[in-house]
């Protein structure tokens, strides 16, 4: 039989189990299940009032915090799937995921909109209401757009909504980058998420007495299934989202006693680096993880070798397309293993296969290829680009490894053309796309090159129009303008022209020698 | 260039390339305006430990030293008088 249930019902679960324990902490916010639970009902009842039925698209656009988590699950509540935004964005982004996804609400925060709201209301035509905590009287919004401010949300009932859904029905779009350049929209249902929540907890063996505070956003896809599964048993969650002042974090994640942390590399690297992360004796910690992205075995050995043993530190992979958690390493076979990114995790079949479908011998490089209730379901109205990563066998992941005699992976290359800058996977193309917008731009190729902190920088070489004067700083500027600050490349270097093989392709391979 | 204008130009060149318009005006959070992110605030600090000679003790990675041109010129002026 299927027990597996809808997300919003793990919200349920926790606030009919214990209303009172604290779910979310943020500064000086504090939140017991029952109240994230009531809170997230009104959002649904403002939403249902206006018409938003089982199937819509409601964007969500919030920081972390409360009101994200009460944006998010209220959307579930109705049946509707939520496309949560990246605050990061340049608003010209934001607005082409909006139109994209066709969202019909959108639940966010007047700090977080500022002016901008205009615009993304005028970017997506179906879109016929706000929910938002205060408006500002400078906004001019179409008729068609109704607004529900904080006041509005409190008039509505909390109680819980009943809307049946199923298990099949989409739950969140998450816009990551492709290889075209165009944003794609990653569509994971209710059973995708719930079984992923459920692989995850089985092997970190959370319990409602754990904690983890958090400073990877919640619409990122590892920022979700902290989320997902500290509310799946009752946990709590500190929420932190100044990471760029780590001392801060650092005694916040010992005032708050929670008994977990989790980042991407660069998180550890700057914790190393930069705090005395590594002499505390934590002692309410039980274990961190690490994903998005791979950390340099160098680290994990410090890491390892520099906290106390009873910390268990769980190195862990996965793709956006898979909810995202595909494969992790046990702690206790860290030491013999860095830098592979372990065994699958239960639920999940990870296989390393040749061109012709056929699994790899041990130690043979191939692709690995990812299949569970956990894989997506495509992309938002893109089958072209689907039908390159969904086959018969699962998710093609574009990531080149081997397995080891003992059944580890050890990923060795990228079959796509992607840089992955911090724990962002950024497409080439977009930024290439944008700066050929820039007058006097010839040819533009872009890189990843390594970098220590950030695993990729992003780097731009570029043919200059004869005569153009070019400078980089008109390109970088250009990029500001229109990229989100981890997309400007770092540098911009000037060619007479950049290297191509005979048929006219260019060889990236020789800039990052160059480079 | 005093120490103003040197900390104000790095940050128009290095953040914003050239661009002086976002800084609209000294006292401004430089994080919560988007013109820095976390990797820019590791980039700062290597900027005023490198350029000013400072050493920057890790407790001292705080918005009320490094987050507003007011906040680095107020932090730098300090560690200079206390070196």
């Amino acid at each position: 039989m299927d027990d597996l249930q809808s997300i919003h019902r793990l919200l349920e679960h926790s606030a009919d189990r214990t209303p009172d324990a604290t779910v979310i902490e943020h500064g000086e916010q504090r939140l017991a299940y029952a109240e994230l639970e009531a809170e997230s009902n009104r959002i649904a009842g403002c939403l249902i009032e206006r018409g938003v039925v089982r199937g819509d698209r409601v964007a969500l656009l919030a920081d972390n915090g409360p009101q994200y988590v009460a944006g998010f699950f209220g959307i579930l509540k109705v049946g509707a799937c939520c496309v949560a935004l990246n605050g990061a964005n340049k608003t010209r982004t934001n607005c082409l995921l909006l139109e994209d996804s066709g969202a019909v609400a959108l639940v966010t925060r007047a700090l977080q909109v500022r002016s901008d709201l205009p615009d993304l209301v005028a970017a997506s035509p179906a879109l016929h209401t706000v929910v938002i905590d205060r408006v500002a009287p400078s906004w001019s919004l179409p008729d068609r757009v109704t607004v529900l401010a904080a006041a509005d949300v409190a008039a509505v009932t909390d109680s819980r909504p009943e809307i049946p859904s199923e298990l099949d029905d989409l739950c969140a779009i998450i816009y990551t980058s492709g290889s075209t350049g165009k944003p794609r929209g990653v569509t994971l249902t209710h059973r995708n998420l719930a079984a992923n929540t459920r692989q995850i907890l089985a092997y970190l063996e959370l319990n409602a007495d754990d904690s983890v505070l958090s400073v990877l956003p919640f619409h990122y896809s590892f920022g979700k299934s902290l989320l997902l599964t500290h509310v799946a048993v009752g946990g709590r969650i500190v929420v932190d989202n100044r990471f760029a002042y780590p001392a801060n974090v650092v005694d916040n994640i010992e005032q708050s006693r929670v008994t977990s942390f989790s980042g991407v590399p660069s998180t550890y690297a700057i914790l190393a680096a930069r705090t005395d992360f590594l002499e505390r004796p934590w002692p309410d910690l039980r274990y961190l993880t690490q994903a998005g992205g791979a950390m340099s075995p160098s680290l994990q050995r410090r890491l390892r070798e520099t906290l106390p043993d009873r910390i268990d530190l769980f190195v862990m992979y996965g793709q956006t397309e898979a909810g995202p958690r595909l494969s992790w390493l046990p702690p206790e076979r860290l030491a013999e293993k860095y830098g592979s990114i372990g065994i699958p995790i239960p639920g999940v079949s990870l296989l390393v296969k040749r061109p012709d479908g056929a699994e790899c011998d041990v130690d043979e490089v191939g692709e690995v290829v990812a299949s569970g209730d956990n894989i997506m379901q495509g992309y938002w109205n893109d089958p072209e680009e689907t039908a390159e990563v969904l086959f018969d066998d699962g998710l093609h992941t574009g990531d080149l490894g081997r397995r080891d005699a003992d059944g580890f992976i050890w990923l060795v290359d990228r079959v796509k053309n992607m840089i992955k800058a911090g724990a962002n996977r950024v497409s080439a193309k977009e930024i290439e796309e944008v700066i050929a917008e820039v007058d006097g731009v010839q040819e533009v190729c872009v890189i990843g090159v390594a970098d220590e902190l950030l695993g990729e920088a992003i780097e731009a070489f570029v043919v200059p129009r004869p005569g153009s004067g070019l400078e980089a700083n008109t390109i970088q500027q250009h990029c500001r303008e229109n990229l989100a600050l981890y997309k400007i490349p770092r540098t911009v270097q000037f060619l007479d022209a950049l290297p191509k093989n005979s048929s006219g392709k260019v060889l990236k391979k020789e800039l990052r020698l160059d480079s | 260039m005093d120490l103003h204008e040197k900390i104000k130009a790095y940050i128009v060149e290095n953040f914003l390339f050239g661009d002086l318009e976002p800084l609209k005006d000294d006292a401004m959070s430089l994080l919560d305006n988007g013109i820095i992110d976390s990797t820019g605030v590791m980039e700062l600090v290597a900027f005023l430990e490198g350029d000013f000679g400072l050493g920057i003790e890790d407790e001292e990675l705080v918005p009320e030293n490094l987050d507003s041109v007011d906040n680095l010129v107020g932090f730098v002026t300090r560690k200079q008088a206390a070196a």
